[in-house]
């Protein structure tokens, strides 16, 4: 905020006025004395006590909180008796779109998520010869992952013994059919297979699968972000782990995640829509933190349960998520790791099966070769202790990278 | 006044700002003139840009003082600097407009009627013109 000083209109005419004055000094000219004489009566005649309040400006955001691609409002209020003038404007961020509906009111869409100002309100006040100018930035915008569309088929080969929603390899009480099996006292007549029980000329009764719940940790990897605005790993990552959490949280099924990266952050795994919330509130966090060694060992046990399905979106670029991968094996927990790295170095899209024409490669093209083999040696050693790497690329869904997923024995798809 | 009529003043006024005083001045001015014309055209559509208004007067004032303009002509030209002022800091008050009709007509008057005879009257002129400059002018922060 500054204080008030001479308006912009005035040193205007204060200067046409000097300008003028100097000109007739120099040239001899009396008449240009003409030039300076309206401005300087303009001057004269403006109102020249200056106002003893600043303008009061206040800034509401309608919401604290969205998802990407929602409209918010951004209301601004300037309270400034003395003013016979206020210009207000609106200086959206740069992931911020903004359209003003009516004075002060500006309507913003966030088009990328985190926790950021939608921008920042100038208000200039223009008193007689006076002006001021107050900067107010709006209020810090929660916005969060929008979760696309996935449906929660993936789950461990062996479910929790607790009721959701996943079909068991247990014969329970579920609606799956499951086999069957002759009747013994007590059992339900409504499972009465008729047509075997005719053909086979005894009593035969249909056997159900049990329905499970399951527990799935998304991990996020901040240690490395890489890419274009909007499209970065963590971009990817955040939309991925938003997309799983709901998915798998509209079933039933609890889900937790661990952030590597900045200051390891964790969250235990439980059901609701309010963990979701809890869930994106976390992710928020994961890109404004200091650097540290990411150490399974300092997460509690309660985190990643046994028998958890763990899915761990990283470009694999940094050694510590290596060795956090390493941990969770030993943990004996079914480990899937998408790969979020859409661009080579250099930010060109990766095209698989790419051949150099030149015989003679530059150095260049010899470092990408071997940044290229190194990943390669990567996702093989992953992939000898079990664990699938999946890469989603830019216009797959999660839904169909998932899917490739269950080959591993450890994982299993579901319908 | 909306934003397209306030710009369209702009543009008109500043123009005629910077092309009234070629007609009555030697052909090199014309470039001075084109000149404050591009700095017309920058101030137009935005509020931000005022030294640009600054320079567009700059340039009708010093092509100005190489004319062989007369007293009417310099009248106008004070009127229209004045009037461009007013309209690009986009409010157009009536009681400075006035005055400087009145100042004008004042002045016009007192050089129609001695023509710069006295050089202790140019003199006097001259420190009632700065006195009145520094009068007007707000004068820093209290």
């Amino acid at each position: 905020m500054t204080g008030w000083r001479a308006s912009a209109r005035t040193r205007q005419l204060a200067t046409a006025a000097l300008v003028a004055l100097i000109a007739a000094i120099v040239s001899g000219h009396g008449g240009l004395v003409l030039l300076a004489a309206a401005p300087l009566a303009a001057l004269a005649v403006l109102p020249r006590p200056r106002p003893l309040e600043l303008p009061l400006v206040t800034v509401a955001v309608s919401g604290a909180r969205c998802f990407e691609g929602e409209d918010v409002t951004v209301i601004a209020t300037v309270s400034c008796p003395a003013a016979d003038t206020t210009d207000i404007r609106f200086v959206p961020a740069a992931t911020v779109a903004a359209a003003e509906i009516l004075p002060g009111q500006w309507r913003i869409n966030a088009t990328h998520w985190g926790r950021y100002s939608p921008g920042t309100v100038l208000v200039s006040c223009v008193a007689g010869a006076w002006q001021a100018a107050v900067v107010v930035e709006a209020e810090p915008l929660e916005v969060f992952p929008r979760a696309a569309r996935t449906r929660p088929r993936l789950v461990p080969a062996e479910l929790l013994r607790r009721i959701g929603e996943h079909t068991g390899r247990a014969v329970g009480d579920g609606v799956e059919f499951a086999g069957i099996r002759p009747y013994v006292p007590g059992d339900q007549l409504r499972d009465l297979n008729r047509a075997v029980s005719i053909r086979r000329q005894g009593r035969y009764v249909n056997q159900r699968a049990a329905s499970r719940a399951a527990d799935l940790v998304v991990v996020l990897d901040s240690l490395t972000e890489t890419g274009p605005p909007g499209e970065s790993t963590l971009d990817i990552a955040a939309h991925g782990a938003a997309a799983l959490a709901a998915a798998y949280l509209r079933v039933g099924d609890r889900v937790g995640v661990v952030v590597l990266g900045g200051v390891l952050r964790w969250l235990g795994p439980a059901p609701g829509d309010r963990q979701f919330y809890r869930i994106a509130e976390m992710m928020l966090r994961a890109r404004y933190d200091a650097y540290v060694d990411p150490d399974l060992a300092r997460i509690p046990r309660i985190v990643l349960p046994p028998g958890a399905l763990v899915v761990l979106f990283s470009p694999l670029a940094d050694a510590g998520v290596l060795a956090a991968i390493t941990d969770l094996r030993q943990r004996r927990l079914p480990v899937i790791v998408v790969d979020t790295l859409r661009y080579e170095p250099g930010l060109a899209p990766i095209r698989r099966g790419r051949r150099s024409s030149a015989l003679s490669p530059s150095p260049a093209d010899l470092a990408l070769r071997v940044w290229r083999l190194d990943r390669a040696a990567t996702r093989a050693r992953l992939a000898a202790m079990g664990v699938p790497v999946l890469h989603w690329g830019r216009d797959a869904e999660l839904d169909g990278v998932l899917a490739s997923a269950a080959s591993a024995g450890r994982i299993a798809m579901r319908s | 006044m909306n934003r397209a009529r306030l710009v369209a003043a702009r543009l008109l006024l500043g123009l005629l700002v910077v092309g009234l005083p070629p007609a009555v001045a030697p052909a090199w001015t014309i470039a001075v003139a084109g000149f404050g014309a591009l700095a017309v055209v920058a101030a137009a559509p935005a509020e931000r840009r005022r030294y640009a208004v600054s320079i567009a007067v700059g340039a009708a004032i010093v092509t100005c003082a190489f004319s062989h303009a007369g007293i009417p002509v310099l009248a106008a030209e004070g009127m229209l600097i004045l009037a461009y002022v007013l309209v690009s800091s986009a409010v157009l008050a009536v009681r400075p407009l006035i005055a400087g009709v009145v100042a004008t007509l004042i002045v016009a008057g007192a050089l129609t009627v001695h023509p710069g005879a006295s050089a202790w009257l140019s003199g006097a002129g001259l420190a009632a013109a700065v006195a009145a400059f520094a009068v007007a002018v707000p004068m820093g922060r209290r």
